[in-house]
């Protein structure tokens, strides 16, 4: 725990220095987000006309306004699906890239600019995708693993069990065993680009190995770091939802409702680099080299 | 109200003073009967006396019954008929099975176990003190001609029954329940019996409702369809074993213990159109009270959570049907919940008990307990006090009883959030019935006055239910809430305990929106009906166009002292503007409507329009431009289709949509960042 706290502390103070990067990548988060909600306003400015009733539906939920206006429009729905999903796609691929490089510039713990950034991207980039496509056939098999057993126990209960309560809590704890796993491989996913980075290794496959070894050695370590960075994202969640509480259904603080979420997504993502940041830490902390010792203090 | 309780009083005086003993033989003891009523609230031209024993294991019911049907007719009757609902689930070559490809409202037949079929054989039948009729009995299939459809027997009789006479009949039958399916049979010890015993027709004398002559009326068991029966009395002695709790249409007289571990009930309902009953050992039972009726929930036990959903859903049903339409007289109602694997029987109703359906954990902002609860008793009015035929008209019990349905809902609830109202969402009941029909890919595919099978490629739901509950709601927005109640209040104290049919209905809208608002709407609403209930077309109307255009001095010549002089600019008609607002109809159906226009200035103007003509254009010269109109501002008339073209602005807001792109854009951001940490 008192290691946990110590980086958790510190990754805080290293992430202070990247907040360029974050604001970068943040933009990206944004552009990426307009590329399909500008054409949308225009189709929506199309699909409303001059008819007054969608007025209800930029301010609150008005479920006659909204099944009107998707009727008499169709194929929007399924546009914004199919565009948001590509969209979801290429940010993926982009925070790849830019993990590479966060870590990269938090190992030097200098040059933190976003040129820095791009350039650490770049090195890292084919190793993290590999890395990410492993993960992504690991979560597959995972998920696979968790929830066709699940199905399969779901549809005999199903036959025997008199209340549907019994099939909720067997749903509910293969959901909960699902989600130890899931974070369980983002931590092994996380580690295993730290050790990438740290080493400057091209062995992805024994980079999730240290990572799995590490984090079952370290795991008093480890497990709290995670928690603390969760409730952190809980407590910036909070913060968000009495905030909106107060401005939502109001049209005169539209804008400031715009200004908070959007600096919401903002604080998510450094919360996000300041994990990268206290989780290399923890991995220095128990591997340092005399350099790291000598910047952190820890001689 | 006084009337109520006077007649509810001198009710239950005869129900505790022993009024009208009856004594039939039961086993070998007597059963002491106790009239419900001190006086028949319907005319009574049926009598079912049953003694049925459920074998639980072989999900069997054997009894013995007698029947006495009385002639309402001055015919000389012939023939009887009957109906054997259960045969609909003997097999695949039923009417039934045919239409639905073994599915019923999301459930599917399990038709690989022979345990999962139902049947009724009916083995013995004859006349009491008369001739054996067993060899008489035939299948009749008078809707489809289907020979291998066993839902309706016929028996022709050696000595007609004479005009005004009565026939009594015995028989024995054994009814094989079918694993629960479209609204009857059993999910492991959970029994919902119904649809269960030879039920005879209605023999409709001439004049009643579309019959000519005097004929039968006993359909065969279609997908879609219900069913119709007279009002009747029902003594039923149920025997099962000790551990089942039962619950019925009637009211439990008396209960015995027999030495072989099983019990006897014995039960009585009066002026009902059917008896259902249910038995399961789990049900725990929660009962309260809403004025003179006596309220009980059959639970299953992980739902007792949710009897206040029940129950209090319930209050508030009878007490909105009770303003509004008129008195229940029944003291009794039952409300069974029925188990996960019984909710093929979910959502039914038989007058005095009715299912309803939930979930263990269901929240309490998503209200389809509550809905069906309201829905389900409403049919207590809508086909059992009104005892309308289904088959023939679905629109008039399903159509009407949604009507009130989405009134109580939306009352009691909410408008905007009566049917759900959880993390945000809010749906009111009345808006979603509309939208249900509006969204329907073709809500031209037939006219709502079909009966219940002629919607052979779809449209039955959404027409019968909820085009007429919009249509309802429609006519209420034309004639007034005040004339709509008085409306419904009539057709109720009028035709309770009888037959109603369609045209009986548009009869009393005729004879009340006269007397109350003379010929404002012509002679009559017959135009209405024959649009919404005989037409398929459907309503929507649209505001096309908004003009505005500066005064301008005339130009030209006219003529002085015999010359033509150009005009002068002395003819300036000053400041202000001429505006245009045109509307269109873009539908089949013409409804007057009325227009509201807003001027920049604030000032706004009404205008109504017959709604006859393809389009309409109103003329405006004001200080300022018209700035918005919009059709029906009021809402009056949900039935339009398209209520994105009823409104339009002069100059487009453009706000809405960037304000709703900042939602999207909010969470498509969010999306992708959650998606990101796969990275």
């Amino acid at each position: 725990m008192k290691h946990a706290l110590k980086t958790y502390l510190s990754g805080f103070t290293a992430a202070r220095a990247l907040f360029k990067p974050v604001l970068f990548i943040y933009a990206s988060n944004l552009i990426l987000g307009l590329t399909v909600v500008l054409p949308l306003v225009g189709r929506l400015q199309a699909g409303f006309g001059q008819s007054m009733l969608p007025e209800s539906l930029g301010e609150g939920f008005d479920y006659t306004a909204l099944t009107e206006f998707l009727r008499q429009t169709p194929g929007l729905v399924a546009g914004l699906v199919s565009q948001a999903w590509w969209v979801m796609v290429l940010f993926l691929v982009l925070i790849v890239f830019f993990s590479g490089g966060i870590l990269v510039v938090l190992k030097r713990r200098e040059n933190l600019g976003v040129r820095d950034v791009l350039a650490g991207g770049c090195d890292f980039f084919f190793r993290f995708f590999k890395l990410f496509v492993y993960m992504g056939v690991l979560h597959l098999l995972t998920a696979l693993v968790v929830y066709l057993p699940l199905m399969m126990i779901l549809k005999g209960l199903a036959k025997t069990v008199e209340s549907e309560s019994s099939l909720f809590f067997v749903g509910l704890t293969g959901v909960l065993v699902h989600l130890v796993l899931l974070a369980l491989l983002l931590a092994v996913s996380a580690y295993a680009k730290i050790h990438l980075v740290r080493e400057d290794s091209r062995r992805v496959l024994g980079a999730v190995r240290r990572s799995l070894g590490f984090i079952f050695h370290r795991l008093g370590a480890v497990l709290p770091l995670m928690i603390l960075f969760g409730l952190t994202a809980l407590l910036a969640g909070g913060i968000y939802w009495m905030l909106s509480g107060f401005l939502t259904g109001s049209s005169t603080f539209i804008l400031l409702l715009f200004a908070v979420q959007q600096a919401y997504l903002l604080v998510r993502i450094w919360i996000r680099v300041w994990a990268y940041a206290s989780q290399s830490q923890l991995v220095a902390l128990f591997t340092p080299d005399h350099e790291e010792q000598t910047a952190y203090g820890w001689v | 109200m006084g009337h109520h309780q006077h007649f509810f009083r001198k009710g239950v005086l005869l129900f505790l003073g022993l009024g009208g003993l009856i004594l039939l033989s039961a086993g070998g003891k007597a059963w002491a009967q106790t009239a419900i009523f001190s006086e028949p609230l319907s005319q009574r031209l049926t009598s079912y006396d049953m003694k049925v024993r459920l074998d639980p294991d072989q999900k069997r019911v054997t009894g013995r019954m007698i029947l006495v049907w009385r002639n309402p007719s001055n015919d000389a009757v012939g023939e009887l008929q009957f109906h054997l609902y259960l045969n609909a689930f003997k097999n695949t070559k039923s009417t039934f099975m045919r239409e639905s490809n073994g599915a019923h409202r999301g459930f599917d037949h399990d038709g690989l176990k022979a345990d999962a079929w139902g049947y009724i054989d009916v083995t013995s039948l004859g006349v009491v003190n008369g001739g054996d009729l067993t060899d008489r009995m035939r299948f009749i299939a008078p809707d489809d001609g289907n020979a291998d459809d066993r839902t309706v027997m016929a028996v022709a009789l050696d000595t007609p029954v004479p005009p005004r006479g009565e026939i009594s009949l015995e028989c024995t039958f054994v009814a094989k329940l079918p694993q629960i399916f479209a609204r009857t049979g059993y999910a492991d010890e959970y029994f919902l019996v119904a649809q269960w015993f030879p039920k005879i027709g209605v023999y409709e004398p001439a004049g009643q409702r579309f019959a000519k002559v005097g004929q039968w009326n006993c359909h065969q068991f279609h997908q879609n369809s219900e069913f119709y029966a007279n009002h009747g009395v029902y003594q039923v002695e149920i025997t099962l074993p000790k551990r089942f709790i039962v619950g019925s249409c009637g009211i439990t007289q008396s209960e015995r213990e027999n030495p072989d571990g099983t019990k006897t009930l014995q039960i009585r309902a009066e002026d009902i159109v059917d008896f259902a009953w249910t038995a399961s050992p789990r049900f725990v039972v929660v009962e309260d009270r809403w004025k003179h009726v006596e309220i009980k929930a059959y639970l299953q036990p992980e739902h007792l959570s949710q009897a206040a959903r029940h129950i209090d859903s319930a209050k508030a049903a009878f007490s909105y049907f009770e303003e509004h339409l008129g008195f229940y007289p029944y003291p009794h109602f039952a409300i069974v919940d029925p188990p996960m694997r019984g909710m093929g029987s979910a959502g039914m109703e038989y007058t005095t008990l009715i299912t309803a359906g939930c979930f263990w954990g269901i929240p309490s902002g998503l209200r389809f307990t509550e809905m069906v609860t309201i829905h389900e008793l409403g049919h207590a009015y809508f086909m059992g006090i009104l005892a309308s035929n289904e088959f023939e008209e679905p629109w008039i019990d399903e159509g009407l009883n949604t009507y009130f349905e989405t009134r109580i809902m939306d009352h009691t609830y909410g408008k905007k959030s009566s049917f759900v109202d959880w993390m945000g969402l809010k749906i009111g009941d009345s808006e979603s019935a509309r939208s249900t029909y509006v969204g329907m890919r073709n809500p031209k595919i037939a006219e709502n006055a079909r009966a219940a099978w002629e919607f052979p490629h779809g449209g039955y739901g959404a027409l019968s239910y909820q085009k007429t509950a919009t249509w309802m709601h429609t006519l209420a927005g034309l004639v007034g809430q005040e004339t709509m109640d008085e409306i419904m209040k009539t057709f109720y104290e009028r035709w309770k305990f009888r037959h109603p049919c369609g045209t009986d209905f548009i009869a009393i809208v005729n004879e009340v929106v006269a007397r109350r608002q003379g010929d404002r709407f012509g002679e009559g609403m017959d135009w209405y009906f024959d649009q919404v209930l005989y037409g398929s077309g459907v309503c929507d109307y649209k505001l096309a166009d908004i003009r505005n255009e500066k005064k301008e001095p005339h130009r030209g010549l006219e003529t002085v002292n015999g010359e033509k002089v150009l005009l002068k600019e002395a003819a300036d008609p000053g400041a202000g503007y001429r505006s245009r607002v045109v509307l269109h109809r873009l539908g089949e159906v013409c409804l007057p409507v009325e227009v509201a226009v807003g001027f920049e200035n604030g000032e706004v103007a009404m205008e109504s329009w017959n709604g006859t003509a393809r389009s309409i254009e109103f003329r405006f010269e004001r200080p300022s431009k018209v700035a918005w109109a919009q059709v029906d501002p009021q809402g009056k008339i949900p039935l339009d289709v398209n209520l994105m073209n009823n409104s339009l602005r002069s100059e487009p807001r453009k706000s809405s949509a960037r304000g709703l792109g900042m939602k999207v854009l909010f969470w498509l951001q969010n999306v992708m960042q959650v998606f990101s940490i796969f990275s």
